[in-house]
């Protein structure tokens, strides 16, 4: 099967700071891609360079065929992003919101209206479609910003964080919607820190530590490889180099506590 | 979205055939300019930004508030008509004018509406392409431009028209244009400058600096320019005959306007007619070529979100032990007990980063100058001998500059208890504070330090230089009156912890009675020591007073129970 995401040889400076040593990745259609690593590692960096935000990296990525380089308008009609906090316009309403975001994809205007409504419904913010976001909480923000990444239905949705402030219920409304999503053939990138969740819904997880790859593979496979029993241990064990109990202890210690 | 935007965008819109040529997508380029205007619609601009009484209300017509104001400034350069002696010499007061209000108004709206740093993260990552964007921007602020500039010259156009007949339209017109994209070259000039001179972090306090200094400089402007203009014979006065004018760009404007309207082209007509049109080209171009390029490259550093943060490297032993810095060292000379030591401390440090108090409190010390330099430029003004002799004048001069820094200490106490990050007070609700009083008193005393006590030694230094140690027990008197009164009021009305109060609710339960009396406790105790100057005796007795006075009520301060706190709640 021809991979949906290829990325080959991806380097990355910020001035004399390297944060991206050479990445090779090829992701399948219906994956769902687990990336995790340690602040400052280099996710957020990648998760821009695959939306097209930055072009002045070295090495290859295709998506769906195009070279993102070449031909990013392609490339950011097939990809659906969903930016940590809540990053919008909020003194429009969800409803103006949605429709600006519709016409920069190309919707018709009454199908960007008709499914952002939609949407929004299920979300259980029917009430809240006309009023400005400024007023709203974070997890009202995230699910108008959820909506908005999967408005033009995209073969591909990159999410970064998307559960921040999103109460129980809703969580379980994404992570399911993730896993529907992923059945019907979308791939998923999911960039978080929650182990629990990214353990649960994706299938393949890629941890990259100081801009390289350092464990690619499914829960199971990263369990038999490292056996530790969580992903949580794995990470600990593959990017840190202090020990957290050693870590832990010294917090004890100073405030007198043994 | 209200007329004028609609309008504004229909006529911007009319050049779709030449942007499709341009691989402009117009579906795109509406729908950004849409949002756009409605969320400028919705936002106060320049003007409103200053202004304390930030209402809850949602605001909805933004735009109309903004090209009101914009018209009210435009009657005001109706003003420049009365002066001098000929149109030439008027029309370049015009231009002073709006060259500065039109610079100074977009240096702010700059950041707050036109560059939008959310539209890396919003626009972006649509399939949205880099023509489309850049037209859009530039169309934005167009439109924008607009919205300001054309109330602004709108009644300088129909009184010129009145004067002059219509022959002055099309030249004047003209000469709006060309000063406005002088303006805009300001603009982007001052932008680079900060750029330069600053880390992009700091951007957004170096513009509400500017911000600051321009409401000071209008401030002064309104009040000294009369007055100079009648000392200097401004009235009668032709700028033609000046020296060096021709170095003065709004003279060209005015000249090259008068000249088109009345057809009168001489040698020097033609010169200031070649720079009016010339040099605003060229610094226009200077902007697309050099300026814009530079300024996309930083904007993205502006909102701080990748630049790195730098590590410090510390040795452990260093960074363990507990050394005190200067102001901490200051902080626990002035106070006493843990609560009122963090109390100062906290507070100053607030003060000094806090954009919002910034914003509402360094206005005062503007208006301070301004205010003093008013009574130097008075006719009469007092001379050092005034001083030195301790004349009728010299005396009321040493009251009105003694009494005057509790109006700046008084400003800062009132804004004290507001912040934008009212909610982070919860640390005083959590935390085992006895007498909240004595955070009060640390705040107190920080303000205090922070803004008076630098003035009185300031003024000391002058005094004793000046007059002799003589003036010594006044000095005492003074300093303590404005101790004493300030604090006063502090126990009367700080009824709230620093900070720890929504700004909006800043306007609320403010009245401008209350206003005006705690301004007039002061000035009854200026005049009161006014009349004993000369008296040392009396002097002498009500200064012990005075220092009795406010060691009471600071101790009152210290004392003051949880009970006398207003509705304290950090979930509001």
């Amino acid at each position: 099967m021809e991979p949906i995401i290829s990325i080959r040889n991806l380097y990355k400076n910020y001035g004399s700071k390297q944060v991206l040593k050479d990445i090779s990745i090829d992701i399948y259609p219906g994956q769902v891609i687990g990336y995790i690593g340690p602040n400052g590692a280099g996710k957020s960096t990648t998760v821009k360079i695959l939306c097209g935000l930055i072009s002045d990296f070295s090495g290859q990525v295709t998506i769906k065929g195009f070279d993102i380089k070449q031909n990013p308008l392609a490339v950011k009609s097939i990809i659906g992003y969903v930016p940590e906090l809540a990053e919008l316009y909020d003194v429009l309403t969800p409803n103006e919101f949605l429709s600006l975001v519709g016409a920069l994809y190309n919707l018709p205007p009454e199908v960007a209206s008709e499914r952002g409504k939609g949407m929004l419904e299920a979300f259980g913010l029917a009430g809240n479609m006309d009023q400005r976001m400024d007023t709203f909480s974070k997890g009202m923000k995230q699910k108008v910003l959820i909506t908005s990444g999967l408005l033009h239905n995209p073969d591909i949705i990159i999410l970064d964080e998307p559960l921040a402030g999103l109460d129980a219920n809703s969580v379980i409304i994404v992570k399911e919607l993730i896993s529907k999503l992923a059945d019907s053939g979308k791939t998923i990138f999911y960039s978080s820190h929650m182990m629990d969740i990214v353990e649960k819904v994706s299938d393949r997880i890629i941890l990259i530590n100081e801009g390289t790859v350092v464990a690619d593979g499914s829960f199971e496979e990263l369990k038999q490889k490292q056996g530790d029993s969580s992903l949580e241990k794995i990470f600990a064990h593959l990017t840190s180099t202090e020990s957290m109990g050693e870590a832990s202890g010294k917090l004890m210690d100073i405030l007198g506590n043994k | 979205m209200n007329f004028f935007d609609r309008f504004f965008l229909k006529i911007f819109l009319f050049a779709a055939p030449v942007l499709r040529k341009m691989n402009v997508n117009m579906e795109h380029l509406r729908a950004i300019l849409v949002a756009k205007l409605t969320m400028d619609n919705r936002r106060p601009a320049a003007f409103q930004q200053m202004r304390a009484s930030k209402e809850k209300k949602e605001l909805n017509q933004a735009t109309l508030k903004t090209m009101f104001v914009s018209l009210i400034i435009g009657l005001f350069f109706l003003m420049s008509f009365a002066i001098g002696n000929d149109i030439t010499t008027q029309l370049t007061f015009f231009f002073s004018m709006f060259i500065f209000m039109l610079a100074a108004t977009l240096i702010t709206d700059f950041t707050s509406v036109l560059i939008d740093t959310r539209d890396n993260l919003i626009i972006l990552p649509k399939p949205v392409n880099d023509a489309t964007f850049v037209t859009a921007r530039l169309l934005h602020i167009a439109i924008h431009i607009n919205k300001l500039l054309l109330p602004m010259a709108l009644p300088s156009l129909i009184a010129l028209i009145v004067m002059q007949g219509p022959s002055a339209i099309v030249p004047f017109i003209l000469m709006i244009l060309f000063a406005t994209m002088l303006s805009v070259f300001l603009v982007n000039a001052v932008y680079i400058f900060i750029l330069k001179i600053t880390k992009p972090s700091n951007f957004q306090s170096v513009i509400s600096y500017f911000q600051i200094a321009f409401a000071v400089v209008i401030y002064g402007s309104y009040q000294l320019l009369p007055r100079m203009m009648s000392k200097m014979g401004i009235d009668t006065m032709k700028v033609s005959e000046l020296h060096n004018i021709s170095y003065y760009p709004p003279y060209w404007f005015a000249d090259a306007c008068n000249s088109i309207s009345t057809f009168s082209f001489e040698s020097r007509n033609i010169y200031n007619l070649m720079l009016a049109i010339g040099i605003p080209l060229v610094s226009i171009f200077v902007v697309v070529k050099y300026f814009a390029p530079a300024f996309t490259r930083n904007l993205s550093m502006i909102t701080g979100s990748t630049e790195e943060i730098k590590i410090k490297n510390v040795s452990k032993n260093e960074s363990l032990a507990y050394r005190q810095s200067w102001i901490e060292k200051l902080a626990s000379k002035f106070t006493s007990g843990s609560s009122e030591y963090m109390g100062f401390l906290f507070t100053w440090k607030m003060m000094g980063r806090s954009k919002d108090f910034k914003m509402k409190v360094y206005p005062g010390f503007g208006y301070l100058i301004v205010i003093i330099a008013m009574m130097m430029l008075q006719s009469n003004s007092p001379s050092l001998a005034d001083f030195n002799e301790m004349t009728e004048r010299g005396k009321s001069m040493f009251i009105v500059f003694l009494y005057f820094g509790s109006f700046i200490v008084l400003s800062a106490i009132g804004q004290l208890p507001y912040s934008d990050k009212f909610k982070a007070a919860w640390i005083f609700a959590i935390t085992p504070i006895d007498a909240p009083g004595k955070l009060l008193s640390g705040a107190l005393k920080s303000v205090i330090i922070c803004f008076y006590i630098p003035l009185v030694l300031l003024f000391s230094l002058f005094g004793i230089v000046i007059i002799g140690p003589s003036i010594l027990p006044n000095l005492v008197l003074g300093c303590f009156n404005v101790l004493a009164v300030t604090s006063l009021i502090a126990y009367m009305t700080l009824r709230k912890l620093p900070f720890s109060v929504s700004s909006q609710d800043a306007s609320k339960n403010k009245t401008t009675a209350r206003n005006f009396l705690t301004m007039l406790i002061p000035m009854l105790l200026g005049g009161i020591h006014w009349l004993i100057f000369d008296y040392t005796w009396a002097v002498v007795i009500l200064a012990i007073l005075a220092v009795i006075a406010t060691w009471m009520i600071m101790d009152s301060i210290r004392n003051m129970s949880w009970a006398k706190i207003e509705n304290f709640d950090v979930n509001r």
